[in-house]
This record gives C-alpha cells, structure tokens and sequence, in this order.
C-alpha cells in the first residue's frame, strides 16, 4: 500500500529537488550551442582534436564580411565606412580592412631580412657555383623590362633584387584578390567587392553576446543601404551560424513543448473531462522536468540546447504513469485508489525501469550530448513515475463522475482487443506478410557516416559562406594540413620539409597533386632556413670581384655595390623569431595559421586549396611525424561510422538484456512480451528504408528508445487481467498518443540528430502499439 | 589569407638617388601642352592620328634608351614590337640578349634564349595591371581607351606632333609621372616615358606601319603562349 507517509516523504522530496533545480537554473545556468561540445572530451582523433582547437582558436572567431557594390568608388567608400564601425566596435577584436599600412608593415619587417628570407628561385641560383651569373643575368633582364619601374627603387639597396623577387613569390599563390586603393578586393560578374577579416572578440557560441552581434550587424546594413541604397554586405562566421543554430532550436523547443502540452492538454480533458485530471496530469510533467533540469545541471554542469530540445518531447512520456492510473480511475465503476496502484505498480515499475534502461543506454555513448540526454530522461521519467506513484492515490479518491461512460477512445482499444481476439491468425499473418514485404526496405536501406546527412545549417547561409569562401579562392575550404611540433622551430623545419617534398611531387597532366593556400613558412622560415639563406647569400662574397665588375658593367655605380657587399660582410640582421612575427603588423591576415602553442607544442595549420591525388598526397604525409592531413567531412564520417558501429552493438545488447529481464520475470512467455519491441523495431529500419532515409548512428540510438517504450506496452498488457485488456489498450493509447505527438513534433526539428530520432522513435512507438496485443500471449493463465 | 605583395614596391621608404639627370619628357609640361582635352575639344589633327590606329594593328622596330637614375650610363637595347587589337603587345628584343615578351590586359609572358619561361598573372598585381592597361590604350588609337586611363593633351610642333598623357589611375601615376608619344602626320616616331623616380625611357621606332587585320593571322602564332594556371 502507497501510504500517506510516503507520499509526505515523496513532497519533501520533490521540495528539496525543485530547491536545487531552481538554485542550479539560476545560478549555473548555461545553454551550450556548440556542436563541437557534443562530441567525446577525450576524442583523440587528432582530426576532432585539432577541429576542436580550430574552432575555439583564432579560427573560430573568425568573421568574414564582402561589401559589393557595382561601382568600385562606391564600395570602397561603404568598406571604409564599414570598417571604421567596426574598427570601433567592442565586438571585435581586431579589423583588418585598410590594407594601405600593410603594405609598409611587410616592406618594414622583411626588407631589412632580403638576405635571410629568400625567394625559392634566389635560393636555388645561390646553392649552384655558378648561380651568381644568373642573377646578374636576371638583373639585365629585369631592367630591360618595360615593367622595370616595379624593381628599379630597389637597386641601391638591394641591387641583384632579391627583395623583388620574394614579394613577386608571394603575389604569386592563386587568388583573386588584390589590393586596391589600400583594400582587399576582386571582382566578379561585374561586381567590384572588398573583403574584411575580423576576429571576434567574444565566445561565438554565447547566447548574448550573439544577440548583440546579430542586431549590430542589422543597424550597420540599414546604415549601409540608407547611405549606399544598392550596396551589398554579406558575411560568414562561426558565430553566425551558432546564432542561426540557436534561434532555430528555441523555436523547435517552443514547437515541441506547446505542441506537446496542447495534445496532453486535448486527451486529458476529451478522455477525463475534468480540470482536476488535467492539474494532475501536468504535475509529473512539471516535477520531472523541472527536476531533470537542477540535477542535468548539477551533475554536468551545463546542458546543450538539444538535450533542452529533446528534454520537450519527455512531455509524452512523463505522462504516461498518468494515464495509466487515469484510465483505470475513468473506467472504475468500483474505484479503489490504493489497491488500483498497487495492481499497476509491477507493471509500472517495470516499464519505467525498462524505459529508463534504455534511455541510460545512450550513456553508455561517447557522445557527451547523449549522455546529457540519458541523464535528463532517466531523471524526468524516474520523478514522473515517483510523483504518480505515491501522490496519486492520494489525490484521486473519488471515483469517476463518468466511469459508466466509456470515452470514444476506450471504445476503440476494445474494438482492437476484440479485432485481435478474434482473428489473431489473421492479425499475424498480415504482420508477418508485411513485414516480409517490407524487406525490400531492409534492403534497400542506405547507410551513411558523413556528418553532412546530420547537417543542419540553414541552406542559404551555407550558400554564402560558400560564395565567401570561393571569393577568397577557397575551393576545398575544409581540408587541411596540421603540421605539429614539440617546439616551434622543429614544427615550421617540418612544414618546409614537407611543402618541399610535396612540391616535388609529379604532376598530372592537369595539376600539381596538391596545390596550398598561403604557407606559413614562406613569411616565416624556420631559424634553420634563415641561417641557411644567410649562409648561402655568403657564397657571393667570393665573387665579389666579378660581381662588382659585372655590376659596373650595367653601369651601376660604385656606392650601391660597396653597400651589397658591406651587408652581407656585416653579419644577419636578427632572425625573424615566431613571437615577433605575430606580434608586427605585417602577419594580419596570416596570424590564424599559426594555430595554437601550448606547453611548448606548436600546430601550424597549412591550408589547402585543391587535392588532385590523394593517396599519394597521404602517403607523403605518412612518412613525417605529427603531420595530419585533416578533411573534416572524411574524419567525421570515420568517428561516426565507429559511434554507428558502437550504437548498434549497445542495441543489440540492451534488447538481449531486457529479454534475458523477462525471461528470469515470465519464463518462456516473456518471448511474447519481446516479440512487439522487437518486430516494432525491425518494421521501423524496413520504414526507413523504404523512404529512402539515410541510417546512421542517431538511427541505431533511436532503437534503444523504441525498445524502451515497445516493451513498457507489452509489459502492462502482460501484467493486467483480460478483463482489463480494453482499460490498459485505453492507456497505452493515450499513452502512445502523446508519445508521438512528441516525437513527430521532435521530428519535424531544424536540427537533423533530433529530425532522425524523433522520425525513427514515431514509426517505432506506432508500430509497437499495434503489435502490443501480442504479448497478452505472455499472460499468466489465470 | 595573403596579400599582393607587389603593391608594396609602391610604397617602398628607399629613395632613389639619380646618379645623373636624365631627359625629362615632362618638364615644362605647362608650357608645351596648355590643357588637357576633353571628349568635346580633340583636334583635328588628333582626331586623323587615332583614326588611322584605332582597330589597328602596328608594328615597329624599336631602339630604346632608358635612363635610370642609380645606373651611371643608359641602358639601349633594339627589338621588334607588334600589337594587335585584343590579343596584346608583343616585343621582341634583339639586342643586348634575345627575349621574347607578350604583354596582354591579364598577364605578362617573357621567354629567353634559354627557352625558359615566366608568367605574371595580372590579376594578382594591381598596379602592373594599371601600368598595362595604360600601355595598351597607348597602342589602341581609341580616344574613349585614352581619356579613361589619361588626362589627354596634344600639341602641334611644326610638322610633327605630341600627344602628352598623365596617368588617372592613382597606382599608376605613383609610377609614371607621364608619357609622350611624338610623331609626324600618321606615323609614330617615338615613345617617351618618365616615372616618379625621374626614371625615363624613350623609344624611337622606324620601319613602323600600320597592320590591317588582314595581316594580323601572319603574327597570330607570337602571341601563342600557356594559359595561366
């Protein structure tokens, strides 16, 4: 018996858990919209690893904006504009827009090391005995040019031009961009645009500060448009797509939750028709959310906003104690509140653990999402079950006003009960048949690791970061290299290595293997290719008598020449170290591939623009240490396959264990208890395949949830009576009911793991409640 | 991210020091050309010049003398210019060392004796875009060419003429402080450029005449060069 004591220790109970959830939601709250904080803390894929660093980095915060405009003063004008707000603007940290300075900053930091930080092509002259001569010879050539004037200013400095011919190397990478009247810009389809870079100043995944942002981006386009009506700023970043990311979640959250309620709200009243079943009904939801919330909180210390998305379908759940108890009490023509709850409570019991069971499966996952997930249902389900359990007998003495008037909804699960009565042979047999027709779709069933089927960035704003990126001369944005080291010295003498080694590579009849981005090492030599540059510019202190003459000859006059040679008697100017090179003006633009230092281990990152053989491009990498090739897609899609591979073993094993549960609670009979979960969830892969959807590791993960459902249907039909038979098919209707209500409202989600667990869980709880009658064969003979 | 380093030669902190003083083709600029023209005020004699060029192809022998300032003496060199309309410049130089170079409005080829090659995209160097962008409307005999890229003057000296140009484009004119084309009736005699620096090269061209398009195919294979990558 459910005493008054217990339900007095269980109202402290609740007391004390909606102390700490209010205490925990006001004072830790933190909504996480990173999707990055979904995945394994301790993944050591080094692909995750360095996505991970890369996002939290310089990278991360990262923003891009074009202002386009067809006439190119009018541009220029809108970006100077644009970029003194910004410049301006606590938001960000740093603006790179006004490139008319950089160009002194580079002249300032590399002219003074033209001997130290050579053009590959000087270089390779240097290192032959007689590369002397085709410098001086490449001399003549220049100044014969009509194009002349670009290298003559140099001549009294520099007079075999080595500074020319490195500033000409670094013009030389493909893109489409150029510096013009002091801006980034290019042009395309008659459009001229300008580029700025910018890098946030705050954590692109916090919700005010994105609020902030988005709304001072929409004040600087109304600005813009008011000044320029037809000018054009897009712009991409990281904190855009969170924000998107976030907004859409809060709607698909405020969706779910209404949607959810409104059909609770709706069965209750059409079924119980009192406002009192109603109160109760909202009670274990409340109290087992609320409660979910404090203790996800305490325990984990943040929630990700799907887990607060998901949390909004445990609405249908949390509900279903209710029901069961409601619809005994609605059709109790004799109502004993006590000894009611003390029938249902095996049943009960064993269904909120079996659900529970399956929920805790998905912390079994590395997945720190799903384990906030598990901990978030477990706990709203077990304090839903507790509330209904020891509150409400106490609250529903009186029996029903209307128990002698069976709701429409009863009349329908007796007529089920009587149709499976009746023709159980034929009921099976078009279960088996449609089952077996439906392998065509267990067949046809396409699998797919690649994190872009769980893709749920808005279409158009992936458009535009794309459309940016392809201005910007990326074309293959996501893959890269990762180039690390335990000093910083050993990481940039690996990347020179390596960039040299892969420019060795042959080349196809189309392209070279693989073409690279801007490359860190060619603004910032290692020291070891610095001293090396330095010692070969010596080699021409041998020649100096021919060189002079030489130099004479072109009719350079006596001064430059004594200069030339005075430096390179003089000793190196001070190498160029990593931590001055950040720190001058001239590596704006290029900061972000020096990619992190911690602990004296340095990552570089190396873009990549186009990979045109792959295998040999992996098996040059594969001979150097601590050189990763990383293509996101590719690395996703290879931890995904193993959390696929994880989640289907962790299901396979949680339907042994619930079997091997009632097989040790019903003996042989507890095979028809199975058989409904089970078939529930071979019917919902078959549907899936048959609408063409793609499975993957958030499918296999549903399944554990449909077993948990599936058998907490089949577990009361076993338990109660015949005679209960049409009461508990009421129950687990209005059950199911909500339940997919829930999860169809869940999967209808902008974001794609909750599009596929609520649409993999709808048609696995629909499946399971038809086949539930099923498991009556599991019955105790009376 | 990266840059077009080029630009920064513009902005280079290093003066140069003229050894000598070299001509000046813009000196006494006010004097000789009074204002400069406009769409509405182009002579005569201007007209009937660009009208025998414009659509045309040219095509010269050329000796250039070019005065740089650090180099004690000029540097002279002769070779063979062609231009035709849409394909570029090409210009051969025959003395002091053999090279071949093609100038087009999106990069720049050169090839010497040795055979070896070198190709600068334009696309990625603003102000060697300008610089030949502004060579090749000198070329065109197209008057709306010219005023887009210079301010025009022109002036009458005896039989022969002067067509003063002063770049717009502000890259530009941070190198070339101006040119002056000199020539008699149709033909043109000479190309003087003088840069910021005081720098200054002039051509003198003989044996020039106008190319039809009919003739244009005999030199079609000179401005066959790979495409840009």
């Amino acid at each position: 018996m459910v005493g008054s004591k217990s339900a007095m220790v269980w109202v402290g109970v609740l007391v004390v858990l909606f102390t700490l959830s209010g205490y925990h939601v006001t004072r830790n709250w933190r909504l996480q919209t990173d999707v990055l904080a979904l995945l394994p803390q301790n993944e050591r894929d080094p692909a995750l690893q360095s996505l991970r660093r890369m996002a939290s980095g310089a990278l991360g915060r990262t923003a891009l904006f074009v202002v386009a405009h067809e006439q190119p003063q009018t541009g220029r004008d809108a970006t100077r504009q644009l970029g003194a707000w910004m410049t301006a603007s606590p938001l960000f940290e740093s603006v790179q827009w006004d490139y008319s300075q950089q160009q002194h900053a580079f002249f300032d930091l590399y002219f003074p090391l033209r001997y130290q930080i050579l053009s590959p092509n000087i270089r390779r002259a240097l290192d032959m005995p007689t590369g002397y001569q085709a410098l001086l010879k490449r001399l003549q050539q220049t100044l014969y040019q009509p194009t002349s004037a670009f290298a003559t200013r140099f001549l009294d400095q520099d007079p075999l031009l080595f500074f020319p011919a490195l500033a000409q190397d670094w013009g030389q990478p493909s893109t489409r961009l150029y510096v013009d009247n002091g801006l980034l810009t290019g042009r395309e389809n008659g459009r001229w645009y300008a580029i700025i870079i910018a890098q946030l100043a705050f954590n692109p995944f916090g919700t005010q500060a994105q609020i902030d942002y988005d709304a001072q981006l929409a004040k600087w386009r109304r600005d813009l448009h008011q000044a320029w009506p037809d000018i054009q700023l897009t712009s991409t970043s990281v904190a855009r797509f969170a924000s998107a990311t976030r907004q859409r979640i809060h709607t698909d959250i405020a969706r779910i939750s209404l949607g959810s309620i409104l059909g609770v709200v709706l069965l209750t009243l059409s079924t119980f028709h009192t406002l009192k079943h109603l109160a109760l009904a909202l009670l274990p939801i409340g109290a087992g959310i609320w409660s979910a919330l404090g203790i996800t909180l305490w325990l984990l210390g943040e929630l990700h906003a799907l887990t607060l998305a998901f949390g909004a379908s445990l609405i249908g759940i949390c509900i279903d104690y209710s029901f069961h108890y409601f619809a005994h009490h609605r059709m109790a023509a004799s109502w004993r509140p006590q000894r009611t709850m003390q029938r249902l409570l095996p049943a009960l019991s064993l269904g909120a653990l079996t659900t529970v069971l399956s929920y805790l499966g998905l912390a079994l996952t590395p997945l720190v999402g799903l384990r906030q997930i598990a901990v978030f249902a477990s706990c709203g389900i077990l304090v839903s079950f507790g509330t209904v359990v020891l509150c409400f007998p106490h609250a529903l003495r009186q029996p029903h006003a209307r128990a002698h008037q069976p709701p429409r909804l009863y009349q329908g699960a007796q007529w089920t009960i009587d149709l499976w009565n009746r023709f159980p042979m034929l009921l099976l047999t078009i279960c088996t048949l449609g089952i077996g027709l439906g392998l065509t779709g267990l067949w046809s069933l396409r699998i797919s690791d690649s994190p872009q089927a769980l893709n749920a960035l808005p279409p158009d704003m992936v458009a535009q970061d794309q459309a940016i990126r392809r201005l910007l001369g990326e074309t293959q944005p996501q893959i890269h290299l990762i180039v690390t080291g335990d000093s910083a010295e050993s990481a940039l003498q690996t990347l020179e290595n390596l960039h040299e080694r892969l420019g060795q590579l042959p080349a196809s009849t189309t392209a070279a293997p693989i073409q690279f981005g801007p490359v860190l090492t060619d603004f910032l030599p290692s020291m070891k290719r610095q001293k090396a540059n330095w010692a070969a510019t010596q080699t021409l202190l041998a020649q100096r008598q021919t060189i002079t003459a030489e130099l004479i000859q072109i009719g350079l006059a006596d001064a430059p020449i004594e200069h030339f040679f005075k430096t390179l008697q003089r000793g190196p100017s001070p190498f160029l170290r990593p931590e001055t090179w950040l720190r001058h003006d001239a590596s704006a633009g290029l900061r972000q591939l020096w990619l992190d230092e911690t602990d004296g281990h340095v990552s570089i990152l190396v873009p990549v623009r186009q990979v045109h053989d792959i295998q040999l491009v992996r098996d040059v990498i594969a001979r150097y240490n601590g050189v990763y090739y990383i293509d996101p897609i590719e690395d996703f899609t290879r931890a995904f396959k193993r959390y696929r591979q994880q989640s289907i073993h962790l299901a396979g094993g949680a339907y042994l264990l619930v079997f091997a549960l009632l097989l040790w609670r019903y003996g042989k009979r507890g095979v028809w208890i199975m058989l409904p979960p089970l078939l529930a969830a071979l019917i919902t892969v078959e549907v899936l395949g048959l609408l063409g959807q793609t499975f993957h590791f958030m499918h296999g993960l549903a399944l554990l949830l449909i077993l948990g459902m599936g058998v907490d249907y089949t577990i009361f039909l076993a338990e109660s009576p015949a005679d209960d038979d049409p009461t508990t098919m009421l129950a687990l209707a209005l059950s199911a009911l909500t339940t997919l209500l829930s999860f169809g409202l869940l999967s209808l989600s902008s974001q794609a793991v909750l599009q596929s667990i609520g649409l993999t869980t709808l048609i696995g709880v629909a499946a399971a409640l038809l086949l539930a009658p099923i498991a009556r064969y599991g019955r105790r003979s009376s | 991210m990266w840059l077009v380093m080029l630009g920064l030669m513009l902005t280079s902190a290093m003066a140069a020091e003229s050894a000598e003083a070299p001509p000046t083709p813009c000196a006494d600029w006010d004097h000789r050309f009074q204002q400069p023209l406009t769409h509405t005020m182009v002579p005569e004699a201007l007209r009937r010049i660009l009208a025998v060029h414009q659509g045309q192809g040219f095509t010269s022998r050329f000796a250039e003398t070019k005065h740089i300032g650090l180099l004690r003496r000029p540097l002279r060199s002769t070779g063979q210019l062609v231009f035709i309309p849409r394909q570029g410049l090409y210009r051969q130089l025959n003395s002091p060392f053999q090279q071949e170079m093609v100038i087009t409005d999106s990069a720049i080829y050169q090839r010497y004796a040795s055979g070896a090659t070198e190709t600068m995209a334009l696309a990625k160097l603003p102000a060697a875009k300008a610089f030949v962008e502004a060579f090749l409307a000198v070329f065109s005999g197209s008057w709306d060419t010219l005023h887009t890229h210079f301010h025009v003057y022109f002036a009458v000296r005896g039989s022969g003429w002067q067509l003063g140009l002063k770049p717009t484009h502000p890259m530009m004119a941070k190198l070339i402080s101006c040119l002056v084309l000199e020539g008699e009736q149709e033909r043109l005699l000479a190309l003087h450029v003088q840069e910021s620096n005081g720098d200054v090269t002039s051509d003198r061209f003989s044996d020039a005449r106008i190319l039809p398009e009919s003739q244009w195919a005999a030199y079609r294979d000179r401005f066959h060069w790979p495409p840009i990558e």
